[in-house]
C-alpha cells in the first residue's frame, strides 16, 4: 500500500482508543459516566461553551471512548464549574466532577498549561499563597491595610517566612510537588520528541 | 406436635432450572449431601415445573411412599401453588410442603460465589426440612364470590373492562370521580397512528355503557372505604352533589348555562359555573361548581317548571357489596413547571401537548384553530420538545412515558396538514415510536410531511430581546454544535404520571405501588393485570404509561380475570388463620387488645375465635404468653426449628437471620434476584406472613444459638397488608433492643426496616451494609456490650430500688 493512501486511511480511523481513561473514572468512583445517553443537555446549558469552543458532552464522550487527545485539549480548562450541567443532567451524572477528574488525569499525564504550571510552581509552592501580597503590583493593598492601622502584610505565611517551609512539607506530603515535577518532566520529554520530529 | 414414633419419609426435589440454579450451585453435591439423611429421599430434575418434572414428583411420591415434600427451586411465589396442587394429585395434603428458595434468593444473587452459594443452599434446604417435619395437614376453606365487579375509573380502560364484564352477564358498578366518563381520551382530538377522531370512536362506547342494563354508572363519585376480602368486598362510595336532580334533568344544558353570569377563566378548559365538561359528556347532566357559584339562581329561574336544580343537595353515601374490583384510575399529565429552564407558565407560548390537543379540538377554546396564546395569531414556526418529565433521574421520573414521541409526531403531522407552510422542528433524544404502525407513522412525518427532527435535549427556552419570538437553545448532538433557534410556539411533549391521589387509593385498597406511584402488578410479565391482593385487578395507565390500544388490551385482560373468578362462584381461602389451644389459655386478654379485625372475643371466661374475620397476621400469637394461639405453618416451634437447624452448624460469619414479611419484603428480596443484583451470601431468610407475627423470643433464640445479626423487614407502615402489623412489630422491636442491651448483647445486632416489593436494590444494599457492620462488631459473644446509662437514669433507678 502506498504511503499516501495509508496516511489517508489512518486519518479516517479513530485514533488511539483505549479504555484507560474510562477506567480511571471508574477507579475514582465516577462510573456513572457510563450512563450518558448523549442528549446534549450539558453542552446546551454551558455558559462557557456559548462563548468558547468548549463542548462538555463531546469532551466527556471522547474521554469515555478513550480518545486521549482530549487530555491535551485546552478546552477542558474552559469550564467555570458553575454546575449547570450537573443540575440538569437527566441521568444524574456529576458532569462537573467528571471535567475536574479529566483535568486531574491531564495533569498526571503532563498536560498542564504553562500559566497553571507557573502559578503552581513559582507562586503557590514558593510562597504558600495563590495570590501573594508581596509583589510590587500589590503595594496599593499593603498601603490600604496600613491606612486602617493594620500591619502591611496579613498574619498568614507572609508574616511568618519560616512557615513557608511547613507549607512546602505539607505539599510534598500530599504529592503536590511530585505531581508538578512529573508534569514538567513529561512535558519536557514531549517537547524534545516534537523537536526531534520536526528536525527529521 | 411432632408425630413422634412415626417415621416420616420426606421427598426432597431439587431443581436445576436449566443453568439458572445448577450454573452456580453444585446440585450434585447437594444430592450427595442429603442422600446421607436416612429419612430423606432426594430427587434431582432439570426443570421441576415442566410437565415431565411434575409427573416425576407424582411418580416418586407414590413409588417411595413419601409423605412430606421439600422443593428446592425458585421462589414459592412463582410456582408454589403449582407444586402444592401437584402433591395433592399424588395424595398428600397440599400444605405438607416446604420450599427452599435457591434461585431468587441464592443462585441469582450469588452468581460469583458458587462455593458459598452451595453452602447457603444446604442451610436453606435444612431449614425447609425442619419446617416440613412439623407441618400439619390443613383443610382449604371456601368462600362464595359475589357475581359483581366494582370498576374504579371511567376512562377508556374502565369503560372497556365494564363492557366485557357486563356483556358476560355480571353486574358492574363503574365509579368515576369526574362528572363524565371518558377520561383523558375524550379530551384528545385525533389518535395516533390512524388519525381518527378520538371522541368519534369513544363516544359510542360511552353511550353503550350508559345504556347497558348490567352497568350502574356512578359519576362524580369517589371511593371512601373498602373492607372484606376476595369475593366479598364491602365498598362505601361518596357521591358528590351536582346540585342537579338527575332524575328530572333532561340534559338540554344550554338553557341553564347561557344564563349563568360566571365565566371560569381557564385558557384550555373554559366553562361556566353551571356547565357540562363537553357536549358528548355521559351522563349529560350539568354540574354546579360550588366554589365559583355566587348563588344568583338565574339557572334555577331559566330551568323553570322542570325544576331540576337543587341548591341544597348534599353528598350521598352508598354502600355496595362486590366480588371483585378493577382499578383503572389512569394518569395525570406531568406538570413541567418544576423544570425551570423551560419557562413553562412564564411564557404563554410554551404549552404542553395536552393543551395543544385542546387547541386542535373542535370543542376546545379556539374551536380547532391553532394560535399563539400570547397574541392569538397563527404560528409560523412550531417546536416540539420531547422527553419532558420522562427519562429524567433528577426529578425521579426515570421511566419512558411511551406515548409522548407519537403524540408529538401526530400533532406535527396534523399541523402540517392544516397549515402546509408551517415550519416544524422536533427536538428529541431518542425517537421511540413503538406500537403497531407507529414507526411507519414516524417515517411518514419525515418523508411525506418534511418535519425536521433534531437530536437534542433542549437546555433552555428564552424570550427574544428583539422580537416576540421565543428562543430555543440546545446542542445538536449529531453536529456537535450549539444552536439558538427562533420559534413562535413551543410544545412540550409531557410525560405520564399516576393519577392524582393514587397514594390514598392504594391505602384504601391495601395494594402496593411502585417507586413512582404506579400500581404494582403481581408479576411484570406473567401477571400484569393482577394487583398484590387477590380479587383486585389493575388496568390501563395506572399500572404504567400506556397508549390507548395497550390500555384496552390490559382492561380486557383484567375483565377476563374477573369473569373467570366470578364464574367459579367460590374461591379458596387461605387456611393460615389463627388456631387456638384452649387448655393453654389463661384469659389474659392481651390478644383481644392487639387484634384489630375483631377475630378474637372473650366472653364468659371463654375465648371465641371468629375465623372469617382473621387475616392471619399473627400479632395475637406473638403476643400470647402461653402460646395458646398460633398460626399454622408459622408456629413458634416451626420457626424455632428452622433457626436451630441453621445454627447447629453455623456455616458462615457473619450470619444474618432475616425475617421477611410475605407481602413486601420477601417480594423485595425476590426482586433483587430477578434483577440479578448481588449481595453477600451471609443472609438466611425466614418467611413470615407479617412482621407482627414474630415472637420476640425467636430473636433471642437466634442470638442464643449464635446468629450474629437479625433483620426484621416488613412493609412501609402505610402499605401494611394488616393495617398496623409493621407498627406493632416496631413497638416490639424497641423492647427487643432494650432487653438485648440488658443481657449484654449489642443492640445494633438487630435491625428493623421497611422494604417494599419494588425495592430489590434496597434489600441488597441493606444486607451489604449490615454484613459490614457485623464484621466490625465481630462474632457474637456474651457480655460483649454494656448499655451506656445516663446519670439521670441511674439516679431514677436507684431511687426506685431504695423505695422498694
Amino acid at each position: 500500500m502506498s504511503e499516501n493512501v495509508e496516511k489517508y486511511i489512518k486519518r479516517k480511523v479513530y485514533k488511539s482508543t483505549s479504555s484507560r481513561i474510562a477506567q480511571k473514572f471508574v477507579d475514582a468512583g465516577l462510573e456513572k459516566i457510563r450512563a450518558c445517553i448523549n442528549c446534549g443537555t450539558c453542552t446546551g446549558s454551558c455558559p462557557s461553551g456559548r462563548r468558547t469552543a468548549y463542548r462538555t458532552r463531546s469532551a466527556i464522550r471522547r474521554a469515555l471512548t478513550g480518545d486521549e487527545s482530549v487530555l491535551k485539549d485546552i478546552d477542558i480548562w474552559l469550564c467555570s464549574t458553575c454546575y449547570y450541567c450537573y443540575e440538569r443532567c437527566p441521568r444524574d451524572i456529576p458532569v462537573t466532577d467528571m471535567i475536574i477528574k479529566l483535568r486531574n488525569i491531564a495533569v498526571e499525564e503532563g498536560y498542564i498549561l504553562d500559566s497553571h504550571f507557573g502559578l503552581a510552581n513559582d507562586i503557590f509552592y514558593a510562597t504558600g499563597h495563590g495570590v501573594p501580597a508581596t509583589g510590587e503590583n500589590n503595594k496599593k493593598w499593603r498601603d490600604l491595610r496600613e491606612s486602617y492601622g493594620l500591619p502591611p502584610l496579613p498574619p498568614t505565611v507572609h508574616s511568618y517566612p519560616e512557615a513557608v517551609k511547613e507549607c512546602q512539607e505539607l505539599m510534598n506530603a500530599v504529592g503536590f510537588r511530585k505531581l508538578l515535577d512529573n508534569a514538567a518532566k513529561l512535558k519536557e520529554e514531549r517537547a524534545q520528541a516534537a523537536k526531534k520530529d520536526k528536525e527529521e | 406436635m411432632v408425630t413422634r414414633g412415626l417415621k416420616l419419609k420426606i421427598g426432597l426435589f431439587l431443581c436445576d432450572c436449566g443453568k439458572n440454579i445448577s450454573g452456580v450451585i453444585d446440585n450434585k453435591r447437594l444430592i450427595e449431601h442429603f442422600s446421607n439423611y436416612p429419612e430423606i429421599h432426594v430427587i434431582g430434575d432439570q426443570y421441576l415445573c415442566s410437565e415431565l418434572g411434575l409427573n416425576k414428583i407424582i411418580e416418586e411420591i407414590k413409588e417411595k411412599k413419601i409423605d412430606r415434600v421439600v422443593i428446592a427451586a425458585c421462589s414459592f411465589k412463582l410456582h408454589g401453588l403449582l407444586f402444592r396442587k401437584t402433591i395433592e394429585k399424588a395424595g398428600i395434603n397440599r400444605f405438607l410442603i416446604s420450599f427452599a428458595n435457591i434461585r431468587e434468593q441464592n443462585s441469582w444473587v450469588h452468581a460469583n460465589e458458587p462455593e458459598k452459594a452451595t453452602k447457603k443452599a444446604i442451610d436453606q434446604i435444612n431449614m425447609a426440612i425442619e419446617q416440613v417435619k412439623l407441618l400439619k395437614p390443613l383443610e382449604v376453606q371456601y368462600s362464595s364470590v359475589l357475581p359483581s365487579c366494582l370498576i374504579i375509573g371511567g376512562g377508556i380502560a374502565g369503560i372497556k373492562a365494564a363492557m366485557v364484564i357486563a356483556d358476560a352477564g355480571y353486574k358492574v358498578y363503574l365509579v368515576e370521580k369526574e362528572p363524565t366518563i371518558g377520561g383523558h381520551m375524550a379530551l384528545f382530538d385525533k389518535t395516533f397512528p390512524t388519525l381518527d377522531c378520538s371522541i368519534c370512536i369513544l363516544g359510542p362506547l360511552m353511550t353503550e355503557v350508559k345504556d347497558h342494563p348490567n352497568i350502574e354508572l356512578l359519576t362524580y363519585s369517589e371511593l371512601e372505604k373498602v373492607d372484606g376480602y376476595v369475593g366479598n368486598f364491602e365498598v362505601s362510595i361518596r357521591k358528590n352533589p351536582r346540585f342537579i336532580k338527575e332524575e328530572v334533568c333532561v340534559g338540554c344544558v344550554d338553557i341553564c348555562r347561557d344564563v349563568c353570569p360566571i365565566d371560569i377563566e381557564n385558557t384550555y378548559f373554559p366553562r361556566k359555573a353551571i356547565d357540562v365538561p363537553y357536549p358528548q359528556a355521559i351522563p349529560l347532566f350539568p354540574n354546579i361548581l360550588e366554589e365559583y357559584c355566587i348563588g344568583c339562581k338565574a339557572c334555577e329561574l331559566a330551568c323553570g317548571d322542570r325544576n331540576a336544580i337543587d341548591f341544597d343537595q348534599k353528598p350521598e353515601f352508598l354502600d355496595i357489596s362486590v366480588g371483585t374490583i378493577i382499578v383503572a384510575t389512569g394518569l395525570k399529565i406531568f406538570d413541567p413547571s418544576i423544570l425551570g429552564e423551560l419557562n413553562y407558565q412564564k411564557y404563554s407560548d410554551v404549552i404542553t401537548t395536552m393543551q395543544m390537543e385542546r387547541l386542535f379540538n373542535n370543542d376546545g377554546p379556539t374551536h380547532g384553530r391553532i394560535i399563539r396564546p400570547s397574541n392569538g395569531q397563527p404560528p409560523k414556526k412550531v417546536s416540539f420538545v420531547l422527553c419532558v418529565g420522562s427519562r429524567n433521574k433528577k426529578i425521579h421520573r426515570e421511566y419512558c412515558s411511551q406515548v409522548c414521541c407519537n403524540v408529538a409526531i401526530k400533532q406535527a403531522i396534523l399541523l402540517k396538514k392544516e397549515y402546509p407552510d408551517i415550519n416544524i422542528n422536533i427536538y428529541y433524544t431518542d425517537i421511540r415510536s413503538i406500537s403497531k404502525n407507529c414507526e411507519e407513522f414516524y417515517n411518514r412525518a419525515r418523508e411525506v410531511f418534511g418535519i425536521r427532527f433534531i437530536r437534542s435535549n433542549i437546555s433552555a427556552i428564552l424570550k427574544s430581546d428583539t422580537s416576540e419570538e421565543l428562543i430555543i437553545r440546545g446542542e445538536d448532538v449529531t453536529e456537535d454544535a450549539l444552536f439558538e433557534n427562533k420559534t413562535d410556539l413551543v410544545v412540550l411533549a409531557v410525560g405520564i404520571e399516576p393519577a392524582e391521589n393514587t397514594d390514598k387509593l392504594s391505602q384504601i385498597l391495601g395494594i402496593s405501588q411502585d417507586s413512582y406511584g404506579f400500581l404494582l402488578e403481581k408479576h411484570l410479565k406473567v401477571n400484569p393485570s393482577e394487583s398484590s391482593i387477590f380479587g383486585i385487578y389493575i388496568a390501563g395507565a395506572i399500572q404504567g404509561p400506556k397508549d390507548i390500544p395497550s390500555s384496552i388490551a390490559q382492561a380486557e385482560s383484567a375483565a377476563a380475570k374477573v369473569i373467570s373468578l366470578i364464574s367459579k362462584k367460590k374461591v379458596e381461602l387461605d387456611p393460615h388463620v389463627v388456631c387456638f389451644d384452649e387448655e393453654k389459655c389463661d384469659l389474659c386478654r392481651l390478644c383481644e387488645n392487639i387484634c384489630m379485625f375483631n377475630a378474637l372475643n372473650i366472653e364468659k371466661n371463654h375465648l371465641d375465635i371468629i375465623q372469617a374475620n382473621c387475616t392471619g397476621c399473627g400479632a395475637c400469637a406473638a403476643q400470647c404468653p402461653t402460646d395458646a394461639l398460633y398460626i399454622p405453618g408459622f408456629t413458634k416451634n416451626q420457626i424455632s426449628a428452622q433457626i436451630n437447624s441453621l445454627l447447629k452448624d453455623k456455616s458462615e460469619f457473619p450470619l444474618i437471620i432475616a425475617f421477611l414479611c410475605n407481602w413486601c419484603s420477601y417480594l423485595g428480596a425476590d426482586l433483587a434476584g430477578i434483577s440479578k443484583l448481588t449481595y453477600p451470601t451471609n443472609v438466611r431468610i425466614i418467611h413470615v406472613m407479617c412482621t407482627a407475627m414474630l415472637n420476640p423470643s425467636l430473636v433471642f433464640e437466634s442470638f442464643f444459638y449464635g446468629a450474629d445479626g437479625v433483620l426484621i423487614a416488613g412493609c412501609y407502615p402505610q402499605d401494611c397488608h394488616y393495617q398496623e402489623g409493621f407498627k406493632k412489630a416496631t413497638t416490639r422491636y424497641e423492647s427487643i433492643k432494650q432487653m438485648l442491651a440488658e443481657t449484654g448483647i449489642n443492640e445494633n445486632r438487630v435491625k428493623i426496616t421497611s422494604i417494599s416489593a419494588g425495592e430489590g436494590e434496597k434489600f441488597a444494599q441493606i444486607i451489604t451494609e449490615f454484613k459490614e457492620e457485623l464484621e466490625n462488631l465481630g462474632p457474637i459473644r456474651p457480655e460483649e456490650y454494656t448499655k451506656p446509662i445516663s446519670r439521670k437514669e441511674k439516679a431514677i433507678d436507684k431511687a426506685k430500688l431504695d423505695e422498694i
